[in-house]
């Protein structure tokens, strides 16, 4: 059974390599928004097996990526805890908990700073 | 005082700066725990407790001292947690991290509030200050006013009070000048005040005085010189009414002797003129003299011979020593030999019957000295200042029993002034007086 469920997975990630090579070169090549819909295809074809990480993982990427214009740290956050939820032995879960500690401490500094700014003003009423 | 409030403001704007520095750093370091972080933290507690210590030496009252006080309480209380906290993320135990956080929020709001807290008092403050100096200003501009008013009203009063002080006087001056004019020399001016005022009354009554006293001896000299010019008057009319009663009885002898006497009585009367007129030519200062080189010993040997006639009538004897030898000076013969007839004049008239009068020229230093002594009846010391004066010396001849013009020493005076000398007086009651004068080289 253990044998024809890796043989199986092996099959999907073969079946979808072409797509996420596809992604990648546009991840590359800055073109976020199609590398973005080329993960979610592969998202919603993968049916929670990989390469489903793989294209939730690059979905965190190019959300947290500066460079995108629509760079939004809380869902490239929810992606990478959808890896480590949704794919718990999956080989990207450390990389993905890493980004998370490193977004969470961002988001949180975020928050200090808003924090600080609303003091600041209180100070100055 | 309203700089102080200001730099309290500033100072308050920086420890908020410094105060949010730090606590963001401390957040920031609590979340990533990145010791970076740390250190950027205790840099901006040194920041704030320095702003602090500034911010408390320069507190000048007690409410800001007290809230300052409360700051570096709260904020000390603040670091402490900070510091436990450090702790036990080194020993990586297990703790109460949340209630670490809401002590260090309550502090830090505490501290927020009490650094509003400073700056409502410092504008409270700031606000009393500039209240209070627009109370002072416009007490003092309400005193300054009111001793402005003061000032005036006392200024007018005082200045009425000098004007009539000055003004009052002036006018009794001024009637008094009146009465003057009119010959009225009584009642003196009795002014007291102001001390210039009665300086200036007592003055004027000086001049009063005097007045009165010139008039007095002007009327003597004139009773004087009537009574001068009345007696060889009488003599000559006296004369020529002899000589009509005689004019058809020329043989009786009487005619010539009458007529010498009307004669001498003339020359009198025009040496008495002469004399006047000499007089007020040298005071007026229109008398010419003319200086030559000259001796003076003639001039007493021509004198004691004019004079010795009258002097041998009343048996005087005049004694002349001129045996040291003289200098020759610069003078008017004329005038000197004037002077000298004057002087020996007076001794002679002064000079008993039988007495003796002595004449000595001696040279002295810087010219020579002419003494006439007499040994008449003298001049009372209180006399001797005022015999040059013509109408004192009027004055001083009337009251005695022989009469003179007075006018020779006071002519007399004027030649030997005008020749650069002097001329003085030493007498003794009883005894005689000398007359000296010195006359330069």
């Amino acid at each position: 059974m253990l044998l024809l469920l890796s043989g199986c997975s092996s099959l999907q990630q073969s079946r979808f390599s072409g797509d996420i090579q596809n992604a990648a070169e546009l991840y590359a090549r800055g073109d976020f928004e199609d590398s973005l819909k080329a993960n979610q295809n592969i998202l919603a074809l993968s049916e929670g097996k990989p390469p489903g990480d793989q294209a939730l993982f690059n979905i965190g990427l190019i959300y947290a990526s500066n460079r995108y214009s629509k760079k939004d740290y809380r869902k490239s956050m929810a992606f990478f805890q959808r890896v480590v939820k949704e794919y718990p032995r999956s080989q990207l879960v450390p990389q993905s908990k890493t980004w998370i500690g490193v977004l969470e401490v961002i988001e949180k500094s975020k928050q200090v700073d808003i924090e600080m700014e609303r003091k600041k003003k209180k100070l100055v009423r | 005082m309203l700089d102080m409030g200001d730099r309290m403001i500033e100072y308050k704007e920086r420890l908020g700066n410094a105060l949010l520095s730090e606590v963001s750093y401390e957040k920031k370091y609590v979340i990533s725990r990145d010791y970076a972080l740390y250190n950027h933290f205790v840099s901006a507690g040194r920041d704030f407790n320095k702003y602090l210590n500034e911010a408390a030496a320069i507190a000048d009252t007690l409410g800001s001292k007290e809230i300052l006080d409360n700051i570096i309480r709260q904020h000390s209380h603040f670091k402490m947690l900070v510091e436990e906290e450090e702790k036990h993320f080194k020993g990586r135990g297990v703790y109460n991290s949340g209630w670490y956080k809401a002590e260090k929020e309550k502090t830090v709001e505490a501290i927020i509030e009490e650094i509003k807290n400073l700056e409502l008092y410092v504008e409270d403050d700031t606000k009393n200050r500039i209240e209070g100096l627009a109370k002072t200003g416009a007490k003092a501009l309400r005193v300054a006013l009111v001793m402005a008013a003061f000032s005036l009203i006392s200024g007018i009063f005082i200045a009425s009070g000098i004007t009539r002080s000055i003004t009052k006087p002036l006018s009794a001056m001024k009637r008094k000048t009146q009465e003057i004019s009119k010959g009225n020399f009584k009642n003196p001016l009795n002014l007291s005040s102001p001390p210039e005022i009665e300086e200036l009354a007592n003055a004027f009554n000086l001049m009063c005085d005097k007045l009165n006293e010139m008039d007095k001896i002007k009327s003597d000299f004139f009773s004087s010189m009537a009574h001068e010019l009345r007696t060889p008057l009488s003599s000559i009319k006296a004369g020529i009414n002899l000589l009509e009663k005689n004019v058809n009885n020329p043989e009786t002898g009487t005619g010539e002797r009458v007529l010498a006497i009307v004669s001498e009585e003339c020359n009198r009367l025009i040496r008495l003129v002469n004399a006047l007129l000499d007089l007020s030519r040298m005071e007026a200062g229109v008398i010419d003299f003319y200086f030559l080189s000259g001796e003076v010993k003639p001039l007493i040997h021509k004198a004691i011979a004019e004079i010795e006639p009258l002097s041998m009538a009343k048996k005087i004897t005049i004694d002349f020593d001129a045996s040291e030898k003289c200098p020759a000076i610069m003078m008017d013969s004329e005038r000197i030999l004037q002077v000298i007839r004057n002087l020996l004049g007076n001794a002679v008239k002064f000079t008993p019957e039988e007495g003796g009068i002595k004449v000595l020229l001696k040279p002295v230093s810087g010219g020579l000295e002419i003494s006439v002594a007499d040994s008449g009846p003298g001049i009372p010391e209180e006399d001797r200042n005022m015999i040059f004066d013509k109408y004192k010396q009027a004055q001083t001849s009337v009251k005695t029993e022989i009469k003179g013009t007075g006018l020779g020493l006071a002519i007399a005076k004027h030649v030997v002034d005008a020749h650069g000398g002097r001329i003085w007086i030493e007498s003794t009651l009883e005894r005689g007086s000398i007359f000296t004068v010195f006359l330069p080289a």
